[in-house]
């Protein structure tokens, strides 16, 4: 099933490459809604009481450096295989009118990648689909981006293969220093290195290891200091190239450090966890006070997505299960409300041939389908209660605060809201309100509906494709806010499963172990399809 | 709290409905010409400034209801407004009786689901009754006193008192000024750090790399005399190292 999900955009691609642009687009709508569908029956499909690996294929593929074809998904990567698959559909349907297959074929060969990485349980699988994702994405950026897309796009790759790098040597580093330790073949895979790993009492060189990983995660993520590729790349790519980057591109730093980091290393996460609190509250607050700064919408947005992850980090490192379910949450969370946002500003900006805040105003009036679902999407991003971004930020908060030793820095944060709110709305007044551009001015009842007659035959509002294009998002990120079943038991499930190995490990330092050994109060968290979100509320109040 | 709610309701009845129907310059100029809140203003400041907008001609009261081209002519409301207040009135004067010891305290036990609440003793509450019932008549005695034969246009507090009202304290100009106004600038701050010295430092590794490369690149000149020389310079450099480390040994 994963073989069919990478195989199917791979195929795609081959065909899209090799016809012309008018069926490119089609091809690439057909793989990824295909593929969407297939993610989704498999989605629902996943029995999410145990959390456990399921869809596996396990190929032999360089047996005698212990390499295989290991894939497959659980609660944590689930998620994220159905969203890659959507976004992907999104952002061709948001893209149609593109002139040049090849553009439709690197989406769908990112889409192949990004799924191998959510699949992938061989490191060295994992890597290699890891550098796939990279190289589309610096076409769609250095090809088809704004004015300034040379730079951007060699900035992201460079920032990206000195984190893989450092992680590649961490891979190999981790694999033979295992087979040394034990004696035992040389291994890449992944449940064969967590074994070993929890056999071994010590690897030399593990701190530096676990730093190797994170090198590569924490710039995907990102995590200041390192964020300074994301403002070029996402302003600079198309809307599509936007959507895919701030929806699942970053998404594979959180899941990495969720499934590496932690998975294999929870000893060393434990260690530095001071450490990666204290850079996920900066993200956080500087990410939020950039954003406030930008004089350009979508690099507003950008910026907003530096704050967003910060609580995805912040509540990996909370170290507990309420803690990595809102990690999770809101990653999915941020990558539909993120992708919207940047999808609403890649058609306003279409239409305004401008992204500078300061040269627009009134687009509620003047395109009020587009503004209504922008407007949704804004406050969407400033974590709305209602919609998915509220239950992702608060879970992770909460999480962050429940641990003694994270609660100051889950407080910090808050005061990240409170900025995030503030440039949100500063962002809607000054682009949707107001009267719109065009408007006679000495009309009486302007606001009473008449103009709209006048402004129509200045500005298109959304086409029907653009509208389909947004309303899975819309649709999806609302349903996820208020009914937060459709997410939870497969989080949850997988996430005690996740911390359940990791408290096996007696490499776990003495300070703070109690903690880290705790169960969440809550035991409805894990029993699954038993959790609403009123009850979590009521365990955070828990002594 | 008793008296003082008294006093100011009795005082906006008073001047709401028995005194002629004239409007008090200040609170016609709520908003200024530029449409800004004069709230701040004191009266004889408000004066003032309306004067100078009735030179200007034509002033603007911006949203202004109450502009004096346009009067607009009182009313009764209608039947959807009359039909919901009626109502509030009747509960908001039935329903005290509801928590006193007249009906037995039923809403206390209400709000405790059935249980007995606590209350106190009966002349407690009823000493509580009487003084807070004196109370309003007092506030609203003195706020009789004071408006009823009076110009209420005029400015009873001296200035100092309006403008501390009138400005809340200075409460809201605290946290503007001392709360938000910081919380916003810092915006510059963090985006100057990121943009000169996070990228800054990042496009300057870039940038060192480039010109590391540039000047390797330049020195393959593919001249054999060059490689010659360089061959030359660093044995002599190796050498002289050996030679310093040897000597560095023995000593």
């Amino acid at each position: 099933m994963i073989t069919l999900l990478i195989l199917i955009p791979v195929l795609g691609a081959i065909i899209a490459a090799s016809s012309n642009a008018e069926i490119a687009k089609r091809i690439a709508v057909a793989a990824s809604l295909l593929s969407t569908i297939i993610s989704g029956v498999m989605y629902f499909t996943y029995n999410t009481a145990g959390g456990a690996m399921a869809f596996t294929e396990k190929v032999p593929w360089i047996p005698s450096l212990g390499i295989s074809y290991h894939v497959a998904l659980d609660g944590l990567s689930l998620p994220f295989v159905v969203l890659t698959a959507l976004l992907t559909l999104v952002s061709v349907l948001a893209q149609f009118d593109q002139d040049k297959k090849s553009f439709y074929a690197l989406f769908l060969v990112m889409q192949a990648g990004i799924t191998g990485v959510f699949a992938s349980l061989d490191l060295v699988l994992f890597f290699l689909f890891w550098e796939v994702v990279l190289i589309p994405m610096f076409f769609i950026i250095g090809v088809w981006g704004y004015e300034n897309r040379r730079y951007a796009a060699i900035k992201f790759v460079l920032y990206s293969l000195t984190g893989s790098v450092l992680m590649l040597v961490g891979i190999l580093a981790l694999a033979f220093g295992v087979a040394n330790a034990t004696g035992q073949p040389l291994s890449f895979d992944f449940d064969v290195l967590k074994t070993q790993l929890e056999a071994i009492k010590a690897l030399p060189g593990i701190g530096l290891i676990f730093w190797a990983f994170l090198a590569a995660f924490l710039i995907k993520l990102p995590a200041f200091p390192v964020h300074t590729w994301l403002p070029h790349a996402h302003t600079e790519a198309p809307t599509g190239g936007s959507i895919m980057l701030a929806g699942v591109l970053l998404k594979m730093g959180g899941y990495g450090i969720l499934r590496f980091n932690l998975g294999l290393m929870p000893g060393e996460m434990q260690t530095y966890q001071t450490v990666l609190a204290i850079l996920a509250t900066v993200g956080v607050v500087y990410g939020a006070y950039c954003a406030m700064a930008q004089k350009d919408l979508k690099r507003m947005v950008a910026y907003s997505s530096v704050n967003h992850m910060g609580y995805v980090l912040l509540g990996i490192v909370s170290l507990n299960a309420m803690g990595i379910h809102g990690a999770v949450y809101q990653m999915v969370a941020h990558g539909l409300i993120t992708g919207l946002m940047f999808m609403m500003v890649g058609f306003l900006s279409h239409r305004t041939h401008t992204r500078v805040i300061a040269n627009m105003t009134g687009m509620y009036a003047a395109m009020p389908v587009l503004g209504a679902i922008m407007w949704m999407a804004f406050l969407g991003g400033l974590g709305l209660p209602g919609m998915a971004g509220f239950i992702g930020e608060f879970t992770a908060l909460s999480g962050t605060v429940k641990n003694p030793d994270t609660a100051v820095y889950g407080y910090i944060s808050l005061l990240g809201i409170m900025i995030t709110a503030g440039f949100i709305l500063y962002a809607i007044q000054r682009v949707l309100l107001g009267r719109a551009p065009g408007s006679s001015d000495d009309e009486h009842h302007d606001d009473h509906g008449s103009s709209h007659a006048h402004t129509k035959s200045h500005w298109h509002d959304l086409s029907p494709l653009e509208l389909a294009a947004a309303a899975p998002l819309v649709i999806l990120s609302v349903v996820l806010g208020l009914y937060p079943n459709l997410l939870t038991p497969w989080i949850d499930g997988s996430t005690q499963a996740l911390l359940e190995t990791v408290r096996g490990v007696t490499r776990l330092g003495d300070k703070g172990e109690a903690h880290f050994y705790e169960k969440c109060e809550c035991r409805n968290l894990g029993s699954g399809n038993g959790y609403n979100h009123d009850e979590s509320l009521e365990c955070q109040l828990l002594p | 709290m008793a008296l003082l709610t008294a006093f100011y309701t009795t005082r906006m009845m008073i001047i709401a409905f028995y005194k002629p129907r004239t409007v008090a310059p200040w609170a016609l100029a709520a908003w200024n010409q530029q449409g800004e809140p004069t709230l701040n203003m004191t009266q004889a400041e408000v004066l003032e400034q309306r004067a100078q907008d009735a030179g200007h001609g034509h002033g603007g009261h911006g949203e202004s209801e109450t502009d004096d081209a346009h009067p607009h002519k009182p009313h009764e409301s209608g039947p959807e407004m009359i039909i919901p207040l009626v109502l509030l009135g009747v509960l908001a004067m039935t329903m005290g009786f509801l928590g006193s010891p007249l009906s037995n305290f039923w809403f206390q036990r209400f709000v405790y689901f059935g249980a007995t609440p606590e209350v106190p003793p009966l002349e407690t509450l009823w000493v509580g009754f009487i003084v807070s019932a004196l109370l309003v008549f007092v506030g609203a005695g003195v706020s009789v006193a004071l408006y009823w034969n009076r110009d209420h246009t005029k400015q009873l507090a001296p200035d100092w008192l309006t403008r501390l009202l009138q400005r809340r304290y200075f409460i809201d100009d605290f946290f503007y000024a001392g709360v938000a106004k910081i919380g916003y600038d810092l915006q510059f701050l963090f985006a100057w750090f990121d943009r000169v010295v996070v990228d800054g430092f990042v496009d300057f590794v870039g940038g060192a790399v480039t010109v590391i490369g540039d000047t390797l690149r330049r020195a393959q000149t593919g001249a054999v005399g060059w490689y010659a020389g360089l061959t030359v310079a660093g044995a002599i450099v190796m050498v002289l190292a050996f030679a310093i480390a040897f000597a560095g040994g023995a000593r």
